[in-house]
């Protein structure tokens, strides 16, 4: 069983190593911002509209 | 198949004030639903043995009440949600839920091998139509913003959490009632979710367009081909007629399927979501964990079982720690992510999740729970939490309402290969060191705690 946790550490150890040399940080306060309360409740109540209406595109926090 | 006119479904009044409490309630159907769909996966696995004697199966035909499922489920995905963006998401989610609630009924009232078979393709069938289109409803009902993230953050809590719960309820039931109820347990769920779906979920407009009958058709045939070649590599090896032929059918299918969407005008699976690099990372990751965690299950329930002697009932209980762990981390992870950014939360998480890998690559005969499984499905369970909130968070990210649907079906899709793929690869890498060291051929490995999705 041990070798099998080994492969199955080593799946998570390359996702660790992708994240750290390709993964960039951006908090996705952004993403809030580009729509506002108002917005929100509204498309939740009304996801049509959200639909409808492209919003400005967020920014992705993982696009370069 | 085309729409003309766009329609709208269960929506009060587009012009009605904020309600929260009417979003919460959508997100508890659409959550609940898909903790439905995956503790399905394994919530039968425990039955097995209960099911091999009351319908005759033969231990060969036995795994097809598994397989079943898994292929029908991971072959229709990307139907499913294409389906949703043109015939609207609500309706398919509905309509899979009805088919998975009669298919459940059917189930538990089969006499026959073949009907319980039947039953079980017919539950798969109603989950590919129902889980890309809840994920497809949740976005929609939650716009990007910190709303989606706690709604993800539930959803990634009940896809970590449905396979140890599916362990428990079954052996609950399997033990203290029959095991006809792990059937019949799905009946009021999917009542309680196809009646209140239409009262508190809105449904987003259809998208009109027009069904892509051959890339359709060639996405079912390549995906089920290449899930049921990785069910036959981890029961039967990897240089197997029928596991070779299966792969072959999915690798030539799978590139026709590439280059029809190529010229199609309406894809089920827009090449630009696998073409965009960044998204193309978030899948590959998702894959890893997933392939990683179904080994947490299905190697550590073998632990349990087979070496500590715990019941069936016993080694789901053992698993509470985990599911506890996946939704702490999950809750606070949507509480950080603001803050820190999804990096550091990433790097923790995945850093969890290796330490508990490494900590169980430890274990022997004389490992008992307490001193050697409870630590490390700790360590995995929290490191879980904290990196399928971000990478759920991105999968489905930035993509248009049109276009939804199709990414809800790419990352179930991912995380259904990543669980068949991770499972025929670590069985294989288990049975060859097997071999070597002790002559354990991989068929001594039971099959009944694979959960086939996460």
């Amino acid at each position: 069983m041990a070798s099998a946790f080994t492969v199955a550490a080593a799946f998570v150890g390359f996702v660790f190593l992708v994240v750290l040399f390709t993964w960039r940080n951006q908090r996705p306060q952004a993403a809030a911002a580009a729509t506002s309360p108002a917005d929100e409740t509204r498309a939740a109540s009304s996801p049509s509209t959200a639909e409808m209406v492209p919003r400005p595109a967020a920014p992705d926090e993982n696009r370069p | 198949m085309s729409t003309t006119a766009p329609v709208q479904q269960g929506v009060d009044d587009p012009g009605s004030p904020p309600d929260e409490r009417r979003s919460n309630i959508a997100l508890i159907v659409i959550v609940a639903c898909q903790l439905m769909l995956v503790l399905d996966a394994t919530i039968v696995n425990v039955a097995l043995p209960d099911i091999q004697g009351a319908l005759d199966f033969s231990p060969t035909n036995l795994a097809w009440v598994l397989n079943a499922y898994t292929i029908a489920f991971g072959g229709l995905l990307l139907l499913g949600g294409r389906a949703g963006d043109i015939l609207g998401r609500l309706r398919v989610f509905q309509v899979g839920v009805v088919v998975f609630f009669l298919a459940s009924l059917a189930g538990g009232l089969a006499t026959e091998s073949w009907m319980l078979v039947a039953a079980r393709v017919g539950q798969g069938i109603g989950a590919a139509a129902a889980s890309p289109n809840a994920l497809a409803l949740l976005t929609a009902t939650f716009p990007e913003g910190p709303r989606r993230m706690k709604a993800l953050a539930a959803w990634a809590a009940a896809n970590g959490v449905g396979g140890s719960i599916g362990l428990i309820i079954g052996g609950m039931l399997t033990t203290w009632v029959s095991w006809r109820w792990v059937m019949f347990i799905n009946v009021p769920i999917a009542l309680a979710v196809a009646s209140l779906a239409p009262r508190f979920i809105s449904s987003p407009r259809r998208n009109p367009g027009r069904f892509d009958a051959v890339g359709a058709v060639a996405a079912t045939v390549g995906l089920s081909a290449l899930v049921y070649g990785f069910i036959r590599a981890s029961s039967d090896g990897w240089s197997d007629t029928l596991t070779l032929t299966s792969f072959a059918v999915a690798v030539v299918v799978l590139a026709m399927f590439v280059v029809i969407e190529t010229r199609a005008s309406q894809p089920v699976v827009p090449l630009s979501l696998v073409t965009d690099l960044s998204r193309a990372r978030t899948y590959t990751l998702l894959l890893m964990m997933v392939g990683s965690m179904i080994s947490m299950f299905f190697f550590t329930t073998q632990f349990l079982q087979e070496v500590l002697d715990f019941s069936a009932l016993r080694a789901g209980l053992a698993f509470l720690p985990m599911s506890v762990g996946i939704m702490v981390s999950a809750q606070r992870t949507t509480k950080l992510l603001p803050r820190l950014g999804p990096k550091p939360l990433m790097l923790f998480g995945a850093a969890l999740c290796t330490s508990g890998m490494i900590w169980l690559t430890q274990l022997s005969e004389d490992t008992g729970y307490a001193s050697g499984v409870l630590g490390p499905m700790l360590l995995f369970g929290l490191g879980v939490g904290m990196l399928m909130v971000p990478l759920s968070l991105s999968a489905v990210g930035g993509v248009s309402p049109r276009e939804s649907g199709a990414a809800s079906s790419m990352m179930v899709v991912t995380q259904q290969v990543g669980s068949s793929l991770g499972l025929a690869v670590l069985v294989t890498v288990y049975g060859t060191a097997s071999r070597h060291a002790a002559e354990h051929p991989p068929a001594g490995l039971r099959r009944r705690t694979w959960p086939t999705t996460c």
